[in-house]
């Protein structure tokens, strides 16, 4: 079920809009900001509001990498992969980011406060290689300083 | 038409067609993915790649994709050109990187299309040295199975499912190397024709479930041209034996009719074929048990019987005891439809609906009792957005152009229903069963150029038949079309059988080709005989019952909703093989017809309004070069084997007295008469794309004409 405040967020994005499924990429911009991510059933919700089906919501949702269609730890942090990070040492960043959290790309701390996922470009290449946690941009990185950035 | 040249070699090709499209038309080995004649171009797979030259002095040229660059006159084009053949060796190696080497076991394999492109484009080694990507397959319901590894990423299942058949559960999911197409979690899919995306899939990802349940590879299968006995529109179909058992069918290309696609209920409702059938035993050894004097028996016609069986019943019952067992207000509404048909016999065929600039619904939920019409509507629309894009100068076959310009739905379809269809989002205009404000319509109606008033006898409605005869007198453009509840309705109708309702003499006997007797039918008749394929309730209450050949094992007429009579062939003949209901009426009768066509040849006589249907149908002694045509592949495999178990001796195939086809590989195999065809391959291409070479239509007779008066 949609709460109320995300019925009332999802109408506003609907007035932007002559067809009613046009805003379903925001509708589920907007039930990831309230429950983190979107689950199965927070998206055959959204479908059936906007009147569309779940599978054609889901095919717009996965398309995405900003869609979470899986729970997500408190940090998201997207590592660069594209040509100048992986120039610039983006393998050893990795390693030691996994190392360090016990984690691989595309899963989630047991403790639920990091998720690691690759991005592909970032727009810093002068300053590569870069990551993002969350909305925080961190860039010309070597294995210490990330270790530092993590810990902090 | 336009000339265009091809590694300098001039082609006729047709007006406003890509340059693929006219290169596969002439028979070119130039391999393709993403495009498909009824879907038309998105350009996405890059296979169909050619040189394109300025004129006859360039000798560099430049690269583009033929599915997406029309035919213009004097175009020039290499499919040779060094450039384009290693591009496309690249690209078909792009595709393999993923795709698991598992033909052998692969339900497509052998009749694939990116078997033969890859042998076509002569990537035969591998340098991949990596893990391929592998995904989880979906459980898809009960006729569709899914193996997403071998997915090349054409896009084309999910074009046809939302796009054409306007199918919602099936989707591309993810992007780049994980696109995945299926639905949002498991479960049958919803679409009544979803069994397409066997066919429109070019290689193993949809695969046909039924079959694989009694697998067999496309060249053992023993196939004849036949004809759909789900509804009345008579789609043309392909059904495949092997061992005495139906295995699969397939679509039958027809363009007036089903064109490139069947429904569901017509490629997967055939199982029932391989019941165990109903014993029979010759004539000569049983006791007739009723009444010796055959003018004393009435008898029961069917509609799902062959136009010969309901001839044979009634020569030999006479015409005055010749009845149809359906109620009676069905049987009325039929005799209405012809009388009306009569009068205006210019009906609409399945492609007239595609065609049509107005469709005119009347309370048939089409989705159901013909689904091919539903989907020909659909198709109808889009073809009305390639009309608007073609202003726009965008070609017809430049599928996501016509799609981005277009999002209005046109003024086409108008329906009067009261339940919810699943065409009801493409109503443009509707109207309740009561059709009180019809008259605000009319100036519609007679404003198209070539509408279509479609109605039936599904709502057992006098009404609606009679709102359609109307309409059809103020708007003299338009083609009728109705809907009737069996495959030979129409010709069971043009034998005029008299209502059951009518029967004077209760408790009198019968003989009955109808296995599905309603019980105040069964009340009115005393013992009877019963002729039909498999045990049933029925064939257990009958004084005699006689098993029949079913329609896969005999050849017979049927005549559509349209007046199209149609011939569908004998696909195979069981170990004990049973007589054709003609043959056991004509046993019954002493009657002295030896094949098909000289019970068809006393029939047209009788009924001169078949005889130009008989006297165009290949009647049994047609040869091609002084063959019979195959019935099976040139490389069917086990002929000497499959019986060792039981002799050494290979038997003799046995002959066919009633169509000029064979049962054996041996026969006639090249360019086939269309009606006679039943299965598609030209060197190189072994899957149903080997059509699109092919000029295949076969037609039928359409048979209504004028009643003079």
């Amino acid at each position: 079920m949609l709460s109320a405040e995300e019925k009332q967020e999802i109408e506003h994005e609907l007035t932007k809009f002559p067809i009613r499924k046009s805003a379903c990429l925001e509708a589920l911009m907007i039930i990831q900001k309230h429950r983190d991510y979107v689950s199965d059933d927070g998206l055959k919700d959204v479908a059936d509001y906007l009147g569309m089906s779940a599978t054609e919501l889901d095919g717009i949702a996965t398309f995405y990498n900003l869609i979470y269609r899986k729970p997500v730890g408190k940090k998201v942090i997207r590592i660069c992969d594209s040509v100048s990070c992986f120039i610039m040492g983006y393998e050893q960043i990795r390693s030691k980011i996994q190392e360090e959290l016990g984690i691989k790309l595309g899963e989630t701390t047991p403790d639920q406060e990091f998720t690691l996922l690759p991005t592909p470009c970032l727009g810093t290449c002068d300053k590569a290689p870069a990551l993002m946690i969350n909305d925080e941009l961190h860039r010309n990185l070597n294995p210490n300083n990330v270790v530092q950035i993590l810990r902090k | 038409m336009p000339t265009i040249f091809i590694d300098n070699k001039p082609y006729e090709v047709k007006e406003g067609q890509n340059v693929l499209h006219a290169a596969v038309s002439h028979g070119l080995n130039l391999p393709y993915f993403c495009w498909h004649p009824a879907l038309g171009s998105v350009g996405s797979c890059r296979q169909c790649a050619v040189q394109c030259f300025k004129d006859e002095n360039d000798t560099q040229g430049r690269m583009v994709m033929s599915c997406m660059t029309p035919a213009t006159e004097g175009s020039r084009f290499s499919i040779e050109h060094p450039n384009a053949k290693s591009f496309r060796a690249d690209v078909i190696e792009w595709m393999m990187i993923n795709h698991p080497h598992d033909c052998p076991v692969c339900d497509e394999g052998g009749e694939c299309h990116l078997q033969d492109m890859t042998v076509m484009t002569g990537h035969n080694k591998r340098r991949y040295r990596f893990k391929k990507r592998t995904f989880k397959n979906q459980n898809l319901g009960p006729n569709i199975h899914h193996e997403m590894n071998r997915c090349i990423t054409c896009y084309r299942c999910v074009r046809f499912y939302r796009d054409v058949a306007g199918g919602e559960d099936l989707h591309a999911f993810s992007s780049a190397d994980n696109a995945y197409f299926g639905r949002f979690e498991d479960g049958a899919l919803e679409s009544e024709f979803s069994g397409n995306l066997v066919e429109v899939c070019p290689t193993g990802v949809f695969t046909d479930k039924i079959f694989r349940a009694s697998y067999t590879r496309k060249w053992d299968l023993q196939t004849a041209p036949s004809i759909c006995q789900q509804c009345s529109l008579g789609c043309n179909m392909s059904p495949g034996e092997r061992l005495g058992k139906i295995r699969r069918i397939q679509n039958r290309f027809n363009p007036d009719i089903n064109g490139y696609f069947l429904c569901d209920k017509g490629r997967f409702g055939h199982q029932w074929v391989n019941n165990t059938p109903l014993p029979t035993k010759p004539i000569s050894e049983i006791t007739w048990p009723l009444n010796d004097d055959k003018s004393q028996v009435i008898g029961i016609a069917s509609p799902k019987a062959s136009l010969e069986a309901n001839y044979a019943l009634r020569k030999l019952v006479g015409a005055e005891n010749f009845y149809d067992a359906q109620p009676k207000g069905d049987y009325l509404l039929a005799e209405r439809v012809l009388e009306i048909l009569e009068q205006y016999p210019e009906t609409a065929s399945v492609e007239d609906v595609r065609q049509a600039d107005l469709v005119l619904v009347l309370g048939e939920d089409l989705t159901k009792t013909a689904p091919m019409l539903a989907l020909a509507i659909r198709q109808n629309l889009y073809r009305h957005w390639q009309e608007k894009a073609d202003k726009s100068k965008i070609p017809a076959w430049d599928d996501l152009a016509v799609r981005n310009a277009e999002h209005e739905l046109p003024d086409v379809l108008y329906m009067v229903h009261n339940a919810p269809t699943k065409l009801d989002g493409l109503v443009s205009q509707r109207m309740s069963l009561d059709f009180e404000q019809i008259s605000d319509w009319i100036p519609r109606i007679r404003a198209a150029k070539n509408p279509v008033i479609i109605a039936g006898t599904s709502l057992k409605s006098r009404p609606l038949i009679d709102l359609s005869k109307e309409l059809r007198a103020l708007a003299p453009q338009a083609k009728l079309c109705y809907v009737l509840p069996e495959v030979n309705s129409m010709g069971l109708a043009l034998l005029k059988p008299k209502s059951l309702s009518d029967l004077k003499s209760p408790g009198v006997e019968a003989i009955s080709l109808e296995p599905s007797l309603k019980s105040d039918v069964m009340a009115k008749v005393g013992d009877f005989a019963l002729i039909d394929a498999f045990e049933s309730e029925l064939s257990k209450r009958a004084a005699i019952a006689f098993g029949c050949a079913s329609f896969a094992e005999s050849t017979g007429t049927v005549i559509n909703n349209e007046g199209r009579a149609q011939r569908y062939y004998s696909v195979f003949e069981r170990e004990n093989k049973r007589p054709e209901s003609w043959r056991i009426l004509r046993d019954l009768g002493g009657f002295s017809w030896q094949n098909i066509d000289e019970l068809c040849g006393d029939m047209g006589r009788e009924f001169p309004v078949f005889e130009p249907f008989f006297a165009k149908a290949h009647h049994a002694d047609f040869r091609v070069h002084g063959e019979r045509i195959s019935r099976q592949t040139l490389v069917a495999s086990g002929r000497t084997a499959v019986n060792t178990h039981l002799s050494m001796h290979e038997p003799t195939p046995r002959v066919d007295q009633d169509s000029p086809l064979a049962y054996s590989m041996e026969g006639y195999h090249g360019d086939m008469p269309p009606d006679l065809a039943s299965s598609y391959w030209r060197p190189g291409w072994n899957s149903v794309q080997a059509l699109n070479a092919l000029s295949h239509a076969p037609s039928g007779v359409k048979l209504l004409r004028r009643r003079s008066v």
